[in-house]
């Protein structure tokens, strides 16, 4: 077996957080230097720290930092950088700066600008799904006209030939940004409004559009990887159907509950869309699931997605090592090729949770802060990719997610019995985290059965009532622990306590004093 | 998941009337830090059981003398795995049971009618006032914990009942509980809003959250206006 040559000497990471530390691992492990872009709240951070070297792009708000197009690519230039990866969320499914970055002469790791351009608009994805007759959800194929109050009603006979309740969605949309449920129809023309001027101010493009909710609904979405020779394979499928507002929580591979037969047409579907948009290097082709089984395209997102490492758990696949490949010019590995052979019938199950800083007691709200304690699960079958230490913000500047645990067995029921044994080993201190979620999880019958849709959340998770739980349980602690310690009483109990329990405690509280009054200050918990 | 069998005691309110001075002076009062607090969890009050000067019994593991005063043995102080709190105690006044276990490192194991939690405690610090507070961490929920005597914790409920009363009248102030920026302000002064309705749209880590009226009345005062920054705390509306 030959060694292949990297394909490039040195590659730019135009992104933060865990995934450009999960894409400069790549980098290191293929032979080629890593180089990071960074704003000034991250100037200390994990990717920063991991590049061979790393360039400042401006201050911590994106649009002055990490969606600077002309910034970054300056920056690839001046560091000698021949590609950009640019990871998932920010700039990566903007056309405009792939072909910024391939009119630099530089190469972009994934799809060409103007194949993000025909798949990443989601009513563009909608007439091609059309096309080459792969079914998608029922809704409009056009921008609503959002700004003309004269075809108000011509909207409404819309709305009510799909039926309530309905979704308004970005057009450039992704992450549930910009996207409203509209259950009555006088709601209709705020939700257009509101929605129209989220997606605006998140993606520069208020165009929105009509779906049909389906519900409940499974989504499943498809991994694909093409190369410059138009060979598209996929590599399998995720069920991503455990979210709240539209962003995902929980993600397994392979789909539950699916025949080897479902998964073969699935894939194909996923394959013909990719196909007819010369779709090249990587990217996510997502459907809902109706309970009658049936499969409705939704959209395509044209990037390395959040949830790749499940596949490649299952598939045995480093997506980012072959993004890098097929950037390079190189044709679809023979591993990749036989991987896709494979993918209709599985023999191993992975599962990833996204411990992000929210509280899942409090619909999620985020909780941006300092990490305290920071304790991250081991042993077989664990995968962590994180980019954070104790110690470290969460500025509020950015996406939320801290860490993505995914663990891998030989079959489901041992891969949820492996991730509940994981989040037991997970102790986060300083900020809230979605732990309390996804330990509920792990120990769902529902879950554990495979009922899984869009809707689970709400059904299934009581947020305050498990918190109740736990705030009386904490206390009763807590308050055992000060009697147990109290310098009261008689003499003996004194004595005794101060031979057992008291002595380990009383170290302790010497070695930490300072932090904790530096902590009670509070300065860090929401910084500005 | 486990399920939590309560005590069944009193749901008695803080401004029960126990005289100070009967309060055993090893009792506690253990809430949640105004940071972690939702302002709808009560305090709970734990005393231990029986005379101070007998309770020198703190025994290796869970034997069959449950409830037996032990007479104290020596007890090597590495040995902290397996030391249990057996000290029969009162959870508001009614006999419960739970116990401690510590693994040692911060790390415990609550053990209350036989189900058996694992519990993180940060070590405590003063929080001024004869308090202490402390993080804790259980089923992944953070929490930030107070202690204190419960004889001053009753002192001073005394001192301050009068003023308690007329606390629950008069203007209801709306602060954030998240920073970010004030993309929308839905209201204005004067106008009546009911509980629901929404009075802000702020952006904070990309997401557009609605505030919503707590309770019906009249928007007396508008904090900040579209376009500012605000951080948690910070005054929004007041409702009146």
């Amino acid at each position: 077996m030959t060694v292949e040559a990297p394909p490039f000497r040195r590659v730019l990471i135009a992104n933060r957080g865990e995934i450009a530390v999960r894409i400069i691992r790549a980098c290191h492990e293929m032979g080629m230097e890593a180089v990071a872009v960074y704003s000034d709240a991250d100037a200390a951070a994990a990717h920063v720290r991991l590049a061979d070297a790393s360039v400042r792009l401006g201050p911590p708000a994106p649009a002055e930092s990490y969606l600077r197009i002309d910034a970054i690519v300056e920056a690839a230039l001046a560091s000698g950088a021949e590609a950009i990866h640019p990871g998932y969320g920010f700039l990566a499914e903007r056309a405009s700066f792939a072909r910024a970055v391939e009119s630099a002469g530089l190469i972009f790791v994934g799809p060409s600008s103007d194949a993000i351009e025909a798949l990443g608009d989601k009513l563009h994805a909608r007439r091609l799904a059309a096309r080459v007759g792969v079914p998608s959800v029922p809704g409009t194929l056009e921008p609503a006209p959002v700004d003309r109050p004269d075809q108000v009603a011509d909207i409404l006979a819309t709305a009510r030939r799909i039926g309530f309740p309905l979704l308004v969605k970005a057009a450039a949309g992704g992450g549930g940004r910009g996207m409203r449920r509209v259950a009555r129809e006088e709601d209709l023309a705020a939700a257009l409004v509101s929605g129209s001027r989220e997606a605006a101010s998140a993606f520069g493009d208020g165009s929105v559009y009509l779906e049909r909710e389906i519900l409940p609904a499974r989504h499943i979405e498809v991994q694909l990887l093409a190369d410059a020779h138009g060979r598209v394979v996929a590599l399998g499928e995720r069920d991503c159907s455990l979210q709240r507002r539209h962003q995902k929580l929980v993600e397994e591979a392979p789909a539950p509950g699916l025949s080897d037969d479902q998964r073969r047409y699935l894939h194909g579907l996923a394959v013909r869309m990719g196909e007819a948009a010369s779709l090249r290097n990587a990217a996510t082709c997502e459907f809902l699931r109706d309970p009658e089984g049936d499969f409705w395209f939704l959209e395509v997102n044209t990037r390395l997605q959040v949830e790749h490492g499940v596949t490649e758990l299952v598939a045995g696949v480093d997506i980012v090592r072959e993004q890098l490949r097929i950037a390079g010019g190189a044709p679809l590995s023979a591993e990749v090729i036989e991987a896709g052979e494979r993918a209709a019938s599985p023999t191993s199950h992975a599962i990833e949770v996204r411990i992000a800083a929210e509280d899942p007691s409090r619909s999620f709200a985020p909780t941006p802060g300092r990490v305290g304690r920071w304790v991250m699960p081991a042993g077989p079958g664990v995968r962590v990719d994180t980019h954070i230490e104790a110690g470290d913000r969460i500025p509020p500047d950015y996406d939320n997610l801290m860490a993505k645990l995914m663990v891998h067995a030989h079959d489901r029921d041992a891969a949820i019995d492996r991730l509940r044994r994981a989040l037991d080993e997970t102790e986060i201190g300083g900020v809230q985290t979605s732990l309390p979620f996804h330990r509920a999880v792990a120990r769902s019958d529902a879950f554990r059965r495979g009922e899984l849709s869009t809707g689970w959340v709400d059904a299934n998770w009581d947020g305050a009532g498990a918190r109740r739980k736990a705030v009386r349980r904490a206390l009763l602690a807590a308050g055992l622990d000060a009697l147990d310690t109290a310098p009261v009483a008689g003499a003996a109990w004194a004595a005794s306590s101060k031979a057992g329990v008291g002595v380990r405690r009383d170290a302790d509280a010497g070695g930490n004093a300072w932090r904790r009054a530096g902590r009670g200050q509070g300065v860090d918990r929401w910084p500005s | 998941m486990a399920e939590l069998t309560s005590p069944g005691g009193p749901a008695e309110s803080e401004s029960t009337d126990v005289s100070p001075v009967h309060v055993d002076p090893r009792a506690v009062r253990v809430r949640l830090a105004a940071a972690s607090s939702t302002g709808d969890e009560p305090a709970l009050r734990l005393s231990p059981v029986g005379q101070p000067l007998r309770m020198t019994n703190p025994t290796i593991g869970r034997g069959p003398l449950g409830g037996v005063a032990v007479p104290p043995e020596p007890v090597d102080p590495g040995q902290t795995a397996v030391l249990a709190q057996r000290q029969p105690v009162e959870v508001d006044g009614v006999r419960a049971d739970v116990v401690l276990h510590s693994s040692g490192g911060g790390r415990f194991v609550l053990d209350e009618a036989g189900v058996a939690t694992r519990v993180f405690l940060e070590s405590a610090a003063s929080a001024g006032g004869g308090s202490q507070r402390r993080e804790v961490i259980v089923d992944g929920f953070l929490f930030e914990v107070e202690t204190e005597s419960e004889r001053i914790a009753s002192l001073r409920e005394r001192a301050s009942r009068g003023r308690a009363a007329s606390a629950h009248s008069g203007p209801l102030e709306v602060r954030a509980i998240i920073p970010g920026k004030v993309v929308a302000v839905s209201v204005v002064t004067g106008d009546a809003v009911t509980a629901g309705q929404q009075l802000r749209v702020v952006e904070a880590m990309k997401m557009q959250n609605e505030l919503r009226a707590p309770r019906d009345g009249t928007i007396s005062r508008v904090g900040v206006a579209p376009g500012v920054k605000i951080e948690v705390g910070d005054l929004l509306v007041v409702i009146s």
